[in-house]
């Protein structure tokens, strides 16, 4: 059984060298797009420079790089499916809405953010802090939205806070 | 780093807080408390300032409808896993509309208050009528004929027109091909029920088609399961400003009675099994009520106008 050491620069170059056709073979095949499966791959190396001192010992490099390039490709979708359905939206405006690419960029990037954090909560408890924080509703008309109690309500903002408050704090929108 | 040594019980404790104040009728000793539980500790004060520094955040993000846009997002990226993972014939199908209108950004442009009935004719001149408490989006061009329910119920007697027609609603989507039928959402799930001509009813989740025809209903829940409905509307009267009720039962009168009024109509289980017959005036549901009183062995207490109580009369 062989351990690597990781991250040295030499021995992520030695994992490059070894494993980079078969991740952006592996990349491509999943996504369809050789531009993108070059990216991801690129990022996935790059992603092992930056775990900074952590010596990480790995066994089986493909299935490491492998959860890695799948955490990107998946991180990928997501971001795209919000672009799409957030120029959707747009679109759907009664009055056409002129937005900058920088704006856009950093919206479907916040909306992004406020996905990951709030990803492990039930779909209603985002629901109700969303509405409640961002398109300001009053508990009585998430209550009827949702239909729930407003005692419920409550109880699903508890959560939801508690769950931002135990989150790292660099993972805020 | 900051956060991390503040006790979880004051974190959760701030969490309350936060979800308490956030509602809609704080009392003063609701404030003075939360107040004393600010000054009790130095961790309480470091717990409720990150809950303000969370708050703060959220306050920034510039976009309403978020979750909307972000359950779009959800599906949107579901579907392409699955169509990745097998067939894939399972090509997003007309989903933009959809998306829009899920993003709250459909406004309804017909809807009935509490107790309405409304009848509308349509831009192709077809015939909707809005049962009590029902909200609908109308988005005709020159392609196709869409309509979304929100909320309630709806009846349509389609017109010709050559333009594809459907209907949205939160389980699927109901096609009529040129019919009369009616379309209801209640607990969370849509109920359809067809008088003349064929209705095609697809889920949202999953792959669930069936065609109805004359006489036939179903219903389709959020996982997209159909299950066949035996008979037609709960009230194939109310078009016509009427509760019909033909040997049925108080207990689901009731209920019907209840999405005409304001507030709240309840009955004891011990009367919810007599049965009765009549066809009743909609517009006027207190009369409904002592026509009740006249017929069974039942006592409607009115504690307030809101808040109607049906009971067995005592002997």
């Amino acid at each position: 059984m062989t351990f690597q050491a990781l991250p040295s620069a030499s021995s992520v170059e030695a994992l490059y060298l070894q494993h980079h056709r078969w991740l952006h073979a592996v990349l491509y095949r999943r996504s369809g797009c050789s531009e993108l499966a070059a990216d991801l791959a690129h990022d996935t190396f790059t992603r092992l420079l930056h775990r900074g001192d952590n010596v990480v010992a790995i066994r089986e490099p493909r299935a490491f790089l492998g959860r890695i390039a799948n955490g990107l490709l998946a991180n990928h979708w997501r971001r795209k499916a919000i672009e799409q359905a957030y120029q959707e939206t747009l679109l759907a405006q009664p009055e056409p809405v002129a937005i900058s690419p920088e704006t856009r960029y950093l919206i479907v990037e916040t909306l992004y953010r406020v996905d990951r954090l709030l990803a492990d909560l039930k779909p209603k408890v985002r629901k109700a802090f969303l509405l409640s924080r961002l398109d300001g509703l009053r508990y009585v008309e998430i209550a009827r939205r949702l239909q729930v109690s407003e005692r419920t309500v409550r109880n699903y903002m508890e959560q939801a806070m508690f769950h931002c408050l135990k989150a790292a704090p660099d993972l805020l929108p | 780093m900051s956060g991390m040594d503040i006790p979880e019980p004051a974190l959760e404790q701030a969490a309350r807080w936060f979800a308490l104040l956030g509602g809609d009728h704080v009392t003063e000793q609701q404030k003075r408390r939360w107040l004393q539980w600010l000054d009790a500790n130095v961790d309480h004060r470091r717990a409720w300032e990150k809950v303000e520094h969370v708050d703060q955040a959220f306050r920034a993000v510039p976009v309403k409808s978020a979750d909307s846009i972000l359950s779009a997002a959800e599906r949107r990226r579901r579907r392409f896993l699955q169509g990745l993972g097998g067939a894939l014939l399972l090509a997003p199908v007309a989903i933009p509309g959809w998306l829009a209108w899920q993003a709250g950004l459909g406004r309804s442009d017909l809807s009935t208050a509490r107790g309405e009935i409304g009848e509308f004719t349509l831009p192709d001149g077809g015939r909707l009528w809005l049962n009590t408490d029902s909200a609908v989006a109308v988005r005709f061009d020159d392609r196709q004929r869409r309509l979304r329910l929100f909320r309630g119920e709806l009846y349509l007697r389609t017109a010709h027109d050559p333009r594809p027609l459907w209907i949205d609603t939160p389980e699927g989507r109901v096609s009529p091909l040129g019919t009369a039928f009616g379309v209801r959402l209640a607990d969370r799930r849509t109920w359809v029920s067809v008088d003349q001509g064929r209705v095609r009813v697809q889920a949202r989740q999953g792959d669930a088609d069936a065609t109805l025809g004359p006489g036939e209903g179903t219903r389709l829940d959020g996982n997209g399961h159909l299950s066949p409905l035996p008979g037609a509307l709960s009230n194939p009267g109310w078009r016509q400003g009427r509760l019909l009720a033909d040997g049925r039962r108080l207990g689901d009168l009731l209920d019907e009675l209840g999405r005409y009024r304001h507030g709240w109509l309840r009955y004891d289980p011990a009367v919810a099994d007599l049965r009765l017959t009549g066809a009743f005036p909609l517009a006027d549901t207190d009369r409904i009520l002592d026509l009740l009183e006249a017929s069974l062995p039942v006592t409607v207490t009115r504690v307030t106008p809101w808040w109607v109580t049906v009971t067995p009369r005592p002997h």
